[in-house]
């Protein structure tokens, strides 16, 4: 009888055992670039909060509180919706809707800022808030 | 006729093939070798990436300057049995003694789920579990041999933080009560100080002179959420005469200490458990700890530092299974917590 070369079950079992190893080598690639993705944005999203509550500073210290208080600051980042809302602690309200009336002069002035950042990119559902108190 | 193979020939591809062979296997066992190589070091690589993911999510909301290392063996399971001698504030032990004789790393911090802000929609605006904004002007001395006050927390939902923290200690299978918790007055930058370390906090049975304890409260609603507030009587949780321990503008809500214990396990490399639901104002040291789990798995080597406010960490996992020319096969890892 003609002895006959690899048949065709040992090629398929062959065949199951590489794309086994494809697979795993793919998936453990895709996890670790999904990782170094998640570090990468982590990052930018805290130093861009950073940045936003220091501009949302800005633009209080440049406000004319004459037509009220602000209310919120939106920054349109490439990778996040950023909005920084605003709470203030006054002496006086006035017309100024967000804000809560102390009795303390020394903090007169004082306002929490809230900052949101939400991403804009598909499959990363990354929400991230912090809030601060800013002394006059 | 047609011949076969001579006997030279015969031997002359029998030593070609041999080469071939030989040559073959070696790069195939090469390959092999190399694929497990690389295969051990993605899998250590992922494992370190959801390590430092776990450690900075943990020491997200630490207080600053609150760290302390506790000197302990861990050969003997003396870190995991709570049987330490000495302790001190991370930031003042030095590069000559650092963590390999100060192995356990014990905080405070604010609990993540606290800072919670929910949409209110009649004032377009979102409103805050608490500002944790104390109105100073309106607070009133109790008992001044006490140094008991009431505060007045501005803009402010304190059943809301209690009805998260509750939540929180449910999923652990805890019950929550708000006598338990600690409030650090301080402001938000404010680091502390480090000297103090011994007699601030209550780690280790020393004196929590810097941490109230709430003995009542009072959550006022108004028609305007703007004007919600919290009336609070707190009291420090130990007293001493002739130091007056007073309300600030801010503070902090503690729930917890938290430790991370290393312990070895039985590759000799360190397993790092995560001990927290305890409180060290209440005299309770780490071992009173009643969570104790298993955070972070065959580690050679551990280092927590707390610098200029921040923490610095730097660890290593290893496999124990395989080592590569005598050599251990680990994936190390250093990062910045700000």
């Amino acid at each position: 009888m003609l002895k006959r070369g690899i048949n065709i079950i040992t090629t398929i079992i062959i065949l199951i055992f590489l794309a086994t190893i494809g697979v795993s080598l793919l998936y453990l690639y895709q996890k670790s670039t999904q990782n170094t993705n998640n570090f990468y944005l982590h990052t930018y999203v805290q130093n861009l909060m950073k940045s936003a509550t220091e501009a949302s500073i800005l633009n209080v210290l440049g406000h004319n509180f004459n037509n009220g208080c602000p209310t919120e600051l939106k920054i349109n980042d490439k990778l996040f919706n950023v909005t920084c809302y605003y709470h203030f602690y006054l002496t006086n309200c006035g017309n100024c809707k967000n804000c809560t009336q102390i009795n303390t002069k020394d903090t007169n002035g004082s306002f929490l800022i809230t900052v949101k950042a939400v991403s804009k990119i598909p499959g990363y559902p990354l929400v991230e808030s912090k809030t601060t108190i800013q002394n006059p | 006729m047609k011949r076969g193979f001579s006997f030279l020939e015969i031997i002359f591809a029998l030593i070609i093939s041999s080469l071939f062979v030989v040559v073959g296997l070696n790069i195939m066992a090469k390959t092999i070798y190399n694929y497990r190589v690389n295969y051990e070091y993605r899998v250590l690589n992922l494992k370190a990436n959801v390590y430092q993911e776990k450690l900075t999510n943990l020491f997200k909301n630490v207080i600053p300057n609150t760290i302390i290392g506790d000197k302990c063996t861990i050969s003997n399971n003396d870190c995991f049995n709570g049987n330490i001698t000495n302790f001190d504030s991370l930031a003042s032990i030095t590069e000559k003694n650092e963590n390999s004789q100060y192995p356990v790393i014990e905080f405070l911090k604010e609990n993540n789920y606290i800072d919670y802000f929910a949409w209110n929609d009649t004032l377009k605006q979102n409103i805050p579990s608490s500002s944790k904004f104390v109105d100073l002007a309106d607070t009133k001395i109790i008992d001044q041999n006490k140094n008991e006050y009431q505060i007045f927390v501005k803009y402010s939902d304190f059943p809301k933080v209690f009805s998260l923290l509750n939540e929180y200690f449910n999923d652990y299978g805890l019950s929550f009560s708000y006598k338990n918790l600690a409030l650090l007055m301080s402001g938000q930058q404010d680091n502390g100080a480090i000297s103090t370390i011994k007699n601030s906090y209550g780690y280790n049975g020393t004196p929590a002179l810097k941490l109230f304890k709430i003995l009542t409260y009072k959550h006022i609603i108004s028609s305007n959420p703007n004007n919600n507030e919290d009336i609070l009587t707190i009291e420090p949780y130990n007293n001493t005469t002739g130091i007056i321990t007073q309300p600030y503008q801010t503070f902090f809500i503690i729930d917890s200490a938290y430790a991370l214990v290393p312990k070895e396990n039985s590759n000799g490399l360190l397993d790092i458990y995560l001990f927290h639901f305890y409180y060290p104002w209440e005299k309770e040291t780490y071992k009173n700890a009643r969570v104790k789990e298993l955070f972070l798995t065959n580690l050679s080597k551990f280092i927590v530092k707390e610098i200029d406010g921040s923490v610095y960490v730097d660890f290593c996992v290893e496999n124990p299974t395989l080592k590569i020319n005598g050599e251990a096969v680990q994936v190390c890892r250093e990062f910045f917590k700000y």
